[in-house]
């Protein structure tokens, strides 16, 4: 082997990947680099390093816009993010373990229905369910966006877990049966953690959606301070020109929680993903 | 400690699959008793059952006397040993042992000094705090006996906790299980279908086939006395010889002709019905220890003869593969034990009923000088050679 441990072939091709990872970072650079520019410069030279650097736009974004500042909109959605995740994971599961194990014909069709629920947009029946929510006191608190989505996403919840649970031997649960174990005991003590894998896919899918989503919350929160990130963002467009230093900055804010959370649990994250059931 | 009952148990499956039929047995008081026979014969069912992890369609089960049809797997006081342990992958060992006595909501002192017993008992004290998934073959196979007996239930079911094991393992753990239930004296119901592990272990053995019990008794009585050709075929190793031959009387006494060879039956081979088969073809089948050199017994024995094909010699004996001109018994029964075995082992009786000769092994001493190619004879024990009916498939005794 020679000091140098490339051939042309393998150089040239190495490089080229990695011009195509840098195509991947383009984003963060532009959006990094336009949230410390003053607004002008963004758009006469956006792809230009910042002249003069200034971290002052972060503090303003950090303000928000009338609306509450990012900090409570931030609160907000860690709040409705980590409730509604905690709630589709402790029902979803033990609603598809029902589904999977015990259903016989009538678990088919409400899986059936589950399946019908991932297929069929939310958005036709957003009005009746505003009017009902109102009507319930659900409108503008934490409450209501966690029964919310905790009830939109469910269907693919249930789906997700299904899937696995039905793949999973019967073995384990037998065995508890015949070591004499009742039903609460063998799906919290036994399946529950068995499910590990599905548990970690459906948090980070189903967190991501809800962090992410913006027509809910600006449907159900709007004009309260409980309004969430995207929302908060939103809110620095207005009727005639958006202040997109300060838009991407706080977009910068929001995406930071999500980037910290997949940097500490990336280990555990790709070993639920990969882990799979090892006897 | 108590004893299991089955009384006329069925087990139909909902798309009418009958599984077990008519079960009527009683395993007593501190047996182990081993269920075996071919694949798909209903032993593991029958197993299930008892833990009640299976619904009996119909007859009564008892466990100490109690009719447990209806109640259920965790009020039944039985234990059980999965085919592949079912450990629980994300707790230790010492959680998987404590599971059945958390489960009964012990005190956590009392669980720990019964896990710690167990785990010295297995000598397993060293791998309390790993998991499953760190641990051997042999080892994990004690976790799932641990987590068994920890709990000193009424009954072990056993479901082939051996088979995932290799060869010497298999023998160790074989006596190790056997010394522990004898140690215990808990009644157990041990399901196989390694016809070795049957006769070392068991206190009586129960054969089934299709979910019908075809004989029921002490390894011995099941060697020496098969109930039908099925038994006589899937006990021993190497199988049975089955000889098609029909019976006639001859000189003083009966004879049986196989193939063009008369055999004139001393009267100790011969039992009461046998006679009522004159004329008849049956099924004569001796066993390969029963086949010996000539020069080994006196004049007197039946003799057959055969063409040697192939001699293996094991060291202690030769086993010697006689080529006879005479046609092989082909029932349902043995096709059966025959497909259990291998697929090849089925294309070989086929090809012997075209070719209208088979191959009988004989047990010759290690050092009887026997070649392959040659014509052999092999002397045959009278006492030990066995009569069945052809079309019942059943014992003529």
């Amino acid at each position: 082997m020679g000091l140098f441990r490339y051939s042309w072939r393998t150089f040239l091709r190495e490089m080229l990947l990695l011009a195509l990872a840098a195509l991947w970072w383009l984003p963060f650079y532009i959006l990094t680099t336009t949230s410390v520019k003053p607004s002008s410069e963004g758009f006469t030279s956006p792809f230009q390093l910042p002249g003069h650097p200034d971290l002052g736009i972060y503090a303003q974004a950090w303000q928000g816009s009338g609306n509450g500042s990012l900090g409570q909109a931030l609160e907000s959605s860690l709040i409705i993010t980590i409730g509604s995740v905690m709630a589709l994971i402790a029902l979803g599961s033990s609603a598809a373990y029902v589904v999977a194990r015990r259903g016989g014909r009538p678990g088919n069709v409400v899986y059936l229905l589950f399946v019908l629920g991932i297929i069929l947009p939310y958005q036709l029946g957003i009005v009746p369910l505003y009017a009902a929510f109102r009507r319930l006191g659900l409108v503008g608190n934490y409450a209501g966006m966690v029964l919310l989505y905790t009830g939109l996403l469910m269907p693919l919840t249930v789906f997700l877990y299904t899937g696995f649970v039905r793949a999973l031997p019967r073995d384990y649960e037998e065995a508890a049966q015949v070591d004499g174990a009742g039903h609460g005991r063998i799906f919290f003590r036994v399946v529950f953690p068995l499910l590990r894998p599905v548990t970690g896919t459906v948090a980070i899918l189903t967190g991501l959606i809800i962090w992410n989503d913006f027509f809910l919350p600006l449907v159900f929160l709007s004009g309260t301070a409980y309004i969430t990130l995207p929302v908060a963002v939103y809110s620095f467009v207005g009727e005639y020109g958006a202040q997109w230093n300060l838009i991407f900055a706080a977009v910068a804010i929001s995406i930071l929680p999500v980037l910290g959370f997949f940097l500490l649990a990336q280990r555990q994250l790709i070993r639920s993903f990969g882990g799979g059931i090892k006897g | 400690m108590a004893s299991v009952t089955f009384a006329r148990v069925d087990k139909i499956y909902p798309d009418g699959t009958r599984a077990v039929s008519g079960l009527d047995l009683e395993v007593s008081d501190g047996e182990l008793m081993v269920f075996v026979g071919p694949s798909g014969c209903g032993k593991t069912t029958v197993l299930r059952m008892v833990a009640g992890l299976e619904e009996i369609t119909s007859g009564e089960l008892r466990i100490g006397g109690q009719v447990v049809n209806k109640v259920e797997p965790r009020q039944r006081d039985v234990a059980m040993v999965f085919q592949n342990y079912a450990l629980y992958p994300h707790m230790s060992v010492f959680d998987n042992i404590a599971f059945p006595l958390a489960a009964r909501r012990l005190p956590k002192r009392e669980i720990r000094e019964r896990v710690t017993r167990t785990a010295a008992l297995l000598g397993l004290e060293e791998h309390l705090k790993r998991r499953p998934r760190n641990l051997s073959g042999g080892q994990r196979q004690r976790v799932a006996m641990g987590r068994a007996i920890v709990r000193q239930p009424q009954v072990f079911l056993m479901d082939e906790p051996l088979s995932n094991l290799d060869a010497k393992l298999r023998v160790q753990m074989r006596v190790e299980i056997s010394r522990l239930q004898k140690q215990l004296g808990v009644t157990t119901i041990y399901v196989t279908h390694d016809q070795v592990e049957a006769m070392t272990m068991g206190d009586r053995i129960a054969l089934l086939r299709n979910g019908v019990l075809q004989q029921l008794g002490t390894p011995q009585e099941l060697y020496n006395r098969p109930a039908n050709l099925f038994a006589a075929t899937f006990l021993g190793s190497p199988a049975m010889n089955l000889f098609q031959a029909t019976i006639r009387k001859g000189g003083d006494g009966l004879a049986v002709d196989i193939g063009s060879q008369c055999i004139p039956l001393p009267s100790i081979a011969v039992n009461g019905h046998l006679s009522e088969y004159v004329g008849r073809r049956i099924a004569v089948g001796v066993r390969p220890e029963h086949m010996i050199e000539p020069s080994a017994v006196r004049a007197g024995h039946p003799r057959i003869r055969g063409e040697v094909v192939m001699v293996e010699t094991l060291g202690s004996e030769r086993l010697v593969h006689l080529r006879v001109a005479a046609e092989p018994v082909v029932t349902d029964d043995l096709l059966e034990v025959a497909r259990d075995v291998d697929v090849a082992t089925v294309e070989a009786l086929r090809d012997e009923v075209r070719e209208g000769a088979m191959v009988a092994v004989a047990r010759f001493d290690a050092d009887a000088a026997v070649s392959a190619g040659g014509p052999q004879e092999a002397a045959i024990r009278p006492d030990k050679i066995h009569f069945f009916d052809l079309e019942t498939g059943m014992a003529i005794r």
